[in-house]
């Protein structure tokens, strides 16, 4: 009867968080959430698709080949998902990627080599490899399938930011019951256990800081209910940000002390990046640390040392950067500083001590809460809402809790002027609706074009344009007359209808702003996408296959050539007969090491192999009894 | 028993918003679609919103008209949360049936809108 019956049906649901650089999973069972490990052990996983000769690789795998196959290593899709190429953060970030990125209509498509074919992915298509696999370690921890999850995304993420993050689930063939911020996630992470305590409510400052994205959101949670008072943030500020300084200022070292620009060099820089990722996280708990890496580049040495006074002073300006969205979540929520009951640390990025320090001084000395794990509780808050979407109402532990979030950024529609008039200011809580009265400019006027906005900036061609809508068949009166009456309207998922009547004609007119942007994946689009996932799916397992049967004639040669010349009654002829005939078997192995052949060919080689030795060796065993 | 239970609730839940939805289309006053006493002081409006929202938000509340309900209960609570609405909200209300207040014509609009475009 109700949707919650049948989401049932389907199994559970898991929360999955879709990070820049570390995606994480967890689902709710027996009454909690269990954070689901990998199948390396790990409880996160790298957000790295890797493309080689030998197939697809996902998650750790990926990220520890990258020094190997930087150029077919692909990460950070999520700093490309609903973004245009010509956006400044996209130029920007193309300097800093091993990966080629182009621009197919305004769409950044990222190329790779891929069974030495050219390939090209849209980010979607990356993010959904990724939410693959987190569906895959959560299937095997569960032992059944899964068909819906909550994705979070950053709180600043904007419209198409998110219906893109949407279409990666749609890809995936998955169905993602919700889009939720990750910072209210956290917070439900955060405050699931301490429901009993909030007599009276208590105001939380999220901080969120991760390794692509900045939130900060401000809730009060009252008896359950988690509401979002405000939201603010960087949605291209985190941890990798720290690494590129960081980068920077040992290319520009390395340069000094050897006359030698590495720039170039996607390998050498691969591995000096990942070496200054561990050095970052070093220097959160040691005053000082060094970099090591043998023959870096032309046979180089590279050997430094980085103190954590050096760190912080190549990243202060990112590290003040923090400051502002925390003062305008304070603003828009109108509470003061004094108010606030707990300041919730959240994402990897904030270890760092400068950052807390800076946290903890703006708040006047109040000590930071770091009782959740700032690595898990974003998909522990997912998983929660997980449950509540699915149904899972035999548990009275979420029944009675309630997530009331808010829209990041002002809703609304450019007049004649060229002005925003906002509809549905940022911070208001969903689902709402709102109306706004317009009129015509002109006498006799018949139609009226509505282009809606999203954005802060009072001017709206620098807003984002969401989608435009006509109303036609007004009235024909005087200018100002006709009373046209918009309403925006956005349901719990955060999609938004935006509809137009006029008062004394009755005319309507609506559009619905989803899939509707050109920049947008079209339905055909993600049909073609979902299938090359599948087959790229079926594409992996046959890789897998060949490999096995690679291996077990690489086994069987190599066995062969060991028992032969450990054999002393074998006669000459026959002896050389075997070891030419291994000797075959493995120069065809070398010559196509970087390559997959069919599993027949592999079958093919063995039976014949197995064909000379076998009769051989029945032969000499016949001879010795 | 407990099998039933959580439909039982259900059907609870389906009334409610159906309730609110009347409130508002009998041009009721803000109190009366929340279902408090016109005395209540900042903090009761807050809880008693808090307390509906738990019942009627869509996540919760498996019935159609559960999104529109919550958005008048939302509606309501913020005007009556902000003293100057209040203040204001009250004017509106004293000379019973006069002059089309702020608020009452978008009230009125409010349904109107919410049929064109929930189909």
């Amino acid at each position: 009867m109700s949707i919650a019956f049948d989401a049932k049906g389907e199994g559970l649901a898991i929360g999955i968080d879709l990070g820049t650089t570390y995606s994480c999973v967890g689902v709710w069972q027996h009454g909690r959430v269990e954070i689901i490990a990998n199948d390396q052990g790990n409880r996160t996983t790298p957000s790295y698709v890797a493309f080689t000769n030998n197939g697809r690789l996902i998650g750790d795998a990926a990220k520890n080949q990258v020094s190997m196959n930087p150029i077919n290593t692909v990460f950070d899709a999520k700093r490309l998902i609903g973004r245009k190429f010509s956006d400044a953060s996209v130029r920007n970030d193309m300097k800093l990627w091993p990966f080629k990125v182009r621009g197919v209509g305004d769409k950044p498509m990222i190329m790779v080599n891929y069974n030495n074919v050219e390939k090209k992915f849209a980010a979607e298509e990356i993010s959904s490899m990724v939410l693959i696999k987190m569906r895959e370690i959560a299937e095997a921890y569960i032992g059944s399938v899964v068909k819906n999850a909550v994705v979070t995304v950053p709180a600043h993420f904007n419209d198409l930011q998110r219906q893109a993050t949407k279409n990666a689930g749609v890809i995936a063939g998955m169905n993602v019951m919700r889009i939720i911020n990750e910072p209210t996630a956290a917070a439900i992470a955060y405050g699931l256990d301490k429901k009993g305590s909030t007599v009276g409510g208590k105001n939380v400052l999220i901080f969120d800081f991760g390794g692509g994205t900045f939130d900060v959101s401000l809730l009060k949670i009252e008896e359950g209910v988690f509401e979002v008072k405000a939201t603010a943030g960087d949605t291209h500020l985190g941890g990798e940000d720290f690494d590129n300084r960081m980068l920077d200022h040992f290319v520009q070292e390395f340069k000094r002390k050897h006359e030698k620009d590495i720039s170039n060099n996607p390998k050498a820089l691969r591995r000096l990046r990942t070496s200054c990722e561990r050095a970052k996280r070093t220097l959160s708990s040691t005053a000082q640390t060094t970099i090591e890496i043998d023959s870096l580049f032309e046979g180089t040495d590279f050997y430094t040392t980085i103190t954590r006074a050096r760190f912080e002073e190549l990243n202060m300006d990112h590290f003040t950067k923090c400051m502002e969205p925390v003062e305008k979540c304070l603003r828009d929520a109108k509470m003061d500083k004094s108010i606030i009951h707990d300041v919730v640390l959240v994402g990897g990025s904030t270890r760092i001590p400068k950052v807390q320090q800076l946290l903890q001084d703006f708040f006047n000395g109040k000590e930071l809460c770091k009782s959740i794990n700032p690595d898990e509780a974003v998909a522990y808050g997912a998983a929660v809402q997980a449950a509540i979407l699915g149904g899972e109402g035999d548990i009275d532990k979420v029944q009675d809790l309630l997530l009331l979030d808010v829209t990041p950024l002002s809703l609304g529609i450019e007049n004649f002027k060229g002005q925003m008039k906002v509809v549905v200011p940022r911070n208001t809580t969903i689902p709402t609706k709102k109306l706004r009265l317009f009129t015509t400019v002109e006498s006799a006027q018949t139609c009226i074009k509505f282009p809606v906005y999203e954005g802060e900036r009072t001017i709206a061609k620098e807003n984002r344009l969401l989608g435009t809508f006509k109303l036609k068949g007004i009235g024909i009166a005087e200018k100002g007359v006709p009373e046209v009456y918009v309403c925006f309207e956005i349901d719990a998922n955060g999609i938004l209808i935006v509809s137009a009547e006029e008062k004394s004609t009755g005319k309507k007119s609506k559009i619905t702003l989803t899939n509707n942007c050109k920049r947008m994946l079209c339905n055909e689009e993600i049909k073609k996408m979902v299938k090359e996932a599948e087959k790229y799916k079926s594409e992996d397992e046959e890789n897998k296959k060949k490999l096995e049967a690679k291996l077990v004639l690489f086994d069987y040669a190599y066995n062969m050539k060991d028992t032969v010349s450990n054999l002393s009654k074998l006669n000459r002829a026959d002896k050389k007969k075997i070891v030419d005939a291994v000797a075959k078997t493995i120069r065809w192995l070398d010559e196509n090491e970087n390559r997959l052949a069919e599993c027949e060919e592999y079958k093919d080689k063995m039976t014949k192999l197995e064909n000379i030795c076998i009769p051989i060796f029945t032969e000499m065993y016949k001879g010795a009894s | 028993a407990k099998e039933f239970d959580p439909n039982f609730l259900g059907i609870n839940h389906y009334i409610l918003a159906y309730q609110i939805h009347k409130a508002v289309s009998d041009k009721k006053t803000l109190y009366d679609v929340l279902g408090i006493p016109k005395t209540s002081d900042c903090a009761s409006i807050n809880k008693q919103y808090k307390k509906l929202a738990l019942d009627l938000h869509p996540d919760k509340n498996s019935s159609v008209a559960a999104g529109g309900a919550f958005k008048h209960i939302k509606a309501a609570c913020d005007v009556l949360s902000d003293p100057a609405t209040k203040k204001a909200y009250h004017k509106s209300l004293s000379p019973p049936f006069r002059g089309a207040s702020s608020f009452k014509t978008r009230k009125r609009a409010a349904p109107q809108a919410s049929t064109s475009t929930r189909d």
